[in-house]
């Protein structure tokens, strides 16, 4: 009961708070959700700021180093030690106009150097890809099988401004894989730009052993007024050097994890840092929040970058506020509910305490009373004889203390049942005899109101049965007759082996079968209107049912008719072994 | 080193062989800062045969008056990550406050600390402004991991806000982790090294206790010409650094290029110890800079055609050119080896010059101690054994023959090397081997 009580107020308690949590969990969701792409979008802003940052810084790269080769020395050895010298430059390469290469010198004994790089860029000219490709783009570079796995060209062609102010620069990729690399046919305008050109420069980025590095090429008229293409080495570490040079780097003085914090980083193809800045310190695993790939040259490498997620930190401090007041709410209302309840039951049990301890205290008296009414009625017996009132005035007292005591016994027994201190104490007795006993007591105000007996006693044998609870249960059986019958009841004793029973079946209104198993409920009376005309406590079916069960039997209701007694029926089963 | 050199020099004086270039006339008080010395292994080669010797062309800076010395523009750049915990930061940051001490206030320095993300902590200024400089080495803490590249790209960048070729532009770094955040390749960062010296910037490496990657620190120095370090305990960060300042302030010459060019039927083979070029008969090498009172050399192999008996030849013209940093203008300086080709062998062989050959024995043993270490690289540590005992021997013979306590020092240092190749000395002797092996092949003066 009390335990129900708990569960129910325990739900009462949770489900509302659930459904609040989650509602709220939902909208603060997508309250972040919102933030959060704000927040990716204007992180995508700063990137292209960085991205255009860098665009620019390879841009001025360009422009240094045309300026670095607009005047070349002719000689061999000249062009060697401004190679060596000149910050600007890197590794030098000329080729002339039908892709031949002038320097470093073909027939001329080479540094070791020189022939590195030579064989770190052999596909750019042994096969032709230095520079914009000549018209035909989708052909597959020639490429040096031992070295470089995997050769990647992209074009970019500018106007050098200097020759051709007017002209926009344009971005032409052209990406050209190496030969297990299917190609990709891509469109451009690329061979109608490159035919009027006459000084063009663009980057290209050149994969070899596993490195990027960074081709600027330039295509120009040499001074003996042939086309040349000069291709100058930036190696990947040069460049990344410059870039990190050129990118913000993390401010000091301020701790991390602080709101508001980001963390920007430079990813390579295989997303391995190359640089990183800002104070926040993503988790491993932590999806960026926004990611931008560089423009070509620099198309395999990205910016991401991340940020601690800063606004939902307070919407999600609001949410739970407001949760944990719901809940305390809840759980007083829960707890005030909880004492009040428990008062009762308590006032309850007081209640039912106080009344058994009542009963009991009548208990003795009402037996003293009955036993000295019956010993007057035998002595006063002949006496009384003359006068029927007497008699009648007798019978009263013995009958209604009777029925007191029968009250009594079964507050008492419920009492008892309720702390479950119910027990039997069976010993050798014929059930006949305790049944005959209890209809003689019950004969003169069952005849009294008119209502005739039919007694079929065949359970004559001597078995182990408690007497009281027998008495107590066929008196409650007899005492709803007596309450509710209208012209006869048949009881009708049986036994077997070791079961004996009886049915009490009377003439009147009975129960409807609707109604069943109710009226086995404590304090549960069939009908308002018969029970306006009846008197009783309302416990009797329920302790004789209960005496009956404890008694290895049952007390139940018959379906059917019998023998033409159609009101209430109950069969009461008794476990009697024999004695 | 230093003594070599003096010993080189008091050689090629006694002997008066055919030694030219270096001469007295050129070393006045405001002459060049530079002395030059061109000497050859043999003054006297066989004649009618294919030989092999050895030019050596040594250059040693003359001294500035300390009121002269040059500017000096550095970054110095440290790892603050989380291995650098407790005592090693403290001293690290010590030793670089002691470092600003010894600049004058027309110097300019830079602070950055890098771990997974750089800080440039003080930004290029001028010394003159020490509070700021101390307060921003003094907010250093460590933590987190290993921002390498970044750290000296940083370092580059605060370098080149007040570059300037008439000053000493330098990065010191001080690292004590592998770098694992960016490239971190002793390729990568040799490339990084070499893009830097083409900008007039020399880096200098320490390598603090024993979790760094020695490989990388030597190539990032070795390409940039700068010198290297391993400091096994960070209580002797602030000597290293006073040498390193020691250095720094004593420049006396930069962006020196070394150009020998061979005679017909000489054939350059190959520089012991120094990178360099070499192109058909003309051979390049370049140095960083010229350190007062330290002489720096290179030594080219040569294969000496046959001639006839009684010729006399110049095998090799050398050409040296410097930035002087007194009067900021480029110098340069000639000299050549004329050598006598004779019959005699023992005539030959006892015209030996020392001062060249027992650098040349020196940078032989050098690399075959590098050889060594590649065996035991590879786990073959028996391998390794041998060939630094085979080594050993070498040095020792040539101690002998030319007499020179140099070598058989050098001969004690490879056998205890050969002691220490087990499992756990391994770490700490490589570490230790790499430092000399640069020291040797850049005749770092510490």
């Amino acid at each position: 009961m009390n335990a129900r009580l708990n569960l129910l107020l325990v739900t009462l308690t949770l489900a509302p708070l659930v459904a609040l949590g989650f509602l709220g969990q939902k909208l603060n969701r997508e309250a972040d959700a919102e933030v959060a792409a704000r927040f990716a979008a204007l992180e995508r802003n700063r990137l292209e700021t960085l991205r255009g940052q860098l665009d620019e810084l390879l841009e001025i790269r360009a422009r240094a180093l045309v300026k670095a080769t607009d005047d070349l020395p002719q000689d061999i050895s000249s062009l060697r030690r401004l190679v060596r010298r000149s910050p600007a430059l890197g590794q030098l390469m000329i080729l002339d106009g039908k892709g031949r290469r002038v320097f470093p010198p073909l027939a001329q004994p080479l540094s070791e150097w020189e022939q590195r790089f030579l064989e770190r860029t052999r596909g750019l000219w042994e096969g032709g890809a230095l520079g914009p490709s000549p018209g035909q783009e989708g052909q597959i570079q020639g490429q040096a099988p031992a070295q470089a796995t995997r050769i990647q060209r992209v074009t970019q062609i500018r106007q050098a401004p200097e020759q051709a102010p007017e002209q926009i620069p344009e971005q032409i990729p052209v990406a050209q894989q190496a030969a297990e690399i299917p190609q990709a046919q891509q469109r451009s305008k690329l061979s109608s730009l490159v035919t009027p050109a006459e000084d063009q420069y663009g980057w290209q980025p050149w994969f070899s052993g596993g490195g990027m590095s960074l081709i600027f090429w330039r295509r120009l008229k040499g001074p003996d007024g042939a086309q040349r293409t000069l291709g100058v080495e930036i190696l990947g570490a040069t460049l990344l050097s410059t870039l990190v040079a050129a990118l913000p780097e993390t401010a000091h003085g301020e701790a991390s994890g602080e709101a508001g914090a980001v963390r920007t980083a430079l990813l390579d193809a295989r997303g391995a840092v190359l640089y990183q800045w800002g104070r926040y310190v993503p988790k491993a695993g932590e999806a960026p929040l926004a990611s931008l790939t560089l423009s070509a040259p620099l198309g395999a490498w990205r910016l991401v970058s991340w940020t601690a997620p800063p606004p939902e930190a307070e919407s999600g401090l609001a949410l739970w506020a407001g949760l944990a007041a719901v809940a305390l709410a809840l759980i007083g209302l829960a707890i005030l509910i909880h004492r009040e309840s428990t008062r009762a039951i308590t006032l309850a049990a007081q209640r039912v305490t106080f009344v058994n301890q009542v009963s009991h205290e009548l208990k003795t008296p009402l037996t003293n009373i009955r036993m000295y009414a019956e010993l007057l009625g035998e002595a006063l017996d002949d006496v009384l004889d003359e006068d029927p009132r007497a008699t009648r005035y007798m019978s009263i007292i013995v009958d209604e203390s009777q029925r007191l005591s029968r009250m009594i016994g079964n507050v008492l027994s419920f009492a008892r049942d309720q702390r479950q201190q119910l027990t039997l104490k069976p010993r050798p007795a014929s059930v006949d005899a305790v049944v005959e006993a209890a209809v003689e007591r019950f004969r003169p105000v069952l005849e009294a109101k008119g209502v005739s007996i039919a007694l079929d006693a065949q359970a004559k044998a001597t078995v182990q049965v408690d007497v009281d609870v027998l008495e107590q249960v066929v008196g409650n059986l007899l005492s709803n007759v007596e309450k509710y019958a209208e012209s006869g009841v048949l009881i009708r004793t049986g036994q077997g082996a070791d079961r004996s029973w009886i049915v009490v079946a009377d003439q009147g209104p009975g129960v409807p079968a609707s109604l069943g198993q109710r009226i086995f409920d404590p304090f549960y009376r069939v009908d308002d209107r018969l029970s306006a005309q009846a008197s009783g406590t309302g416990i009797g079916l329920t302790i004789s049912r209960r005496l009956a069960r404890l008694h290895g039997g049952d007390l139940r209701l018959i379906a059917e008719a019998v023998e033409g007694y159609d009101g209430a029926r109950f069969e009461l089963s008794l476990h009697t072994p024999p004695a | 080193m230093r003594p070599n050199a003096l010993a080189a020099l008091a050689l090629a004086a006694l002997t008066g062989c055919a030694t030219a270039g270096a001469q007295p006339a050129q070393i006045a008080a405001d002459g060049p800062r530079v002395s030059l010395e061109v000497a050859g292994s043999h003054p006297l080669v066989k004649a009618d045969s294919k030989e092999k010797v050895y030019l050596k062309v040594g250059l040693t800076g003359v001294p500035l008056p300390s009121e002269k010395r040059t500017p000096v523009n550095m970054a110095i750049v440290l790892d603050k990550s989380g291995s650098m915990q407790g005592r090693k930061i403290q001293q690290a940051k010590a030793a670089a406050l002691q470092a600003v001490e010894m600049l004058n206030p027309e110097d300019i320095v830079s602070v950055v600390a890098y771990d997974s993300t750089v800080k440039v902590l003080v930004p290029a200024t001028k010394v003159s402004d020490r509070a700021t400089i101390q307060a921003g080495i003094h907010a250093i803490s460590a933590g987190g991991n290993t921002a390498l590249f970044a750290g000296v790209s940083k370092g580059a960048q605060e370098v080149r806000k007040f570059h300037d070729r008439n000053r000493v532009n330098r990065i010191i770094l001080l690292s004590d982790g592998m770098a694992n955040v960016g490239p971190s390749s002793p390729g990568e960062l040799g490339d990084l090294g070499a893009s830097l010296a083409k900008e007039g910037i020399s880096v200098t490496t320490f390598g603090l206790g024993l979790g760094y990657n020695e490989d990388l620190m030597f190539s990032l120095a070795r390409r940039s010409d700068g010198n290297h370090a391993f400091i096994e305990d960070a209580a002797n960060l602030a000597g290293i650094f006073q040498a390193e300042l020691g250095d720094v302030l004593s420049v006396v010459a930069q962006d020196v290029q070394l150009e020998i060019t061979c005679a017909e039927g000489v054939r350059p083979v190959r520089l012991l110890g120094r990178d360099g070029d070499i192109t058909g008969q003309q051979v390049t090498v370049g140095l960083a800079q010229l350190y007062g009172r330290q002489e720096k050399f290179a030594l080219l192999e040569l294969e000496v055609g046959p001639r006839k008996v009684g010729t006399q030849a110049t095998l090799a013209d050398v050409r040296v050119s410097y930035a002087d940093m007194v009067t900021r203008a480029t110098a340069e300086m000639r000299g050549k080896w004329t050598a006598t080709f004779v019959d005699n062998a023992q005539e030959v062989e006892q015209a030996t010059n020392r001062a060249v050959m027992v650098p040349v024995v020196q940078l032989i043993a050098n690399e075959r101690n590098q050889e060594a270490m590649a065996l035991r690289d590879a786990g073959k540590v028996e391998q390794a054994r041998q060939a630094l005992q085979a080594t050993s021997s070498f040095l020792e013979t040539n101690a002998m023959k030319y007499k020179a306590p140099a070598l058989q020092k050098q001969k004690k240092a490879y056998d205890f090397d050969a002691d220490n190749l087990d499992d756990k000395s391994w770490n700490k002797q490589r570490k230790s081997m790499r430092k000399r092996q640069y020291q040797l092949d850049m005749q770092q003066s510490y």
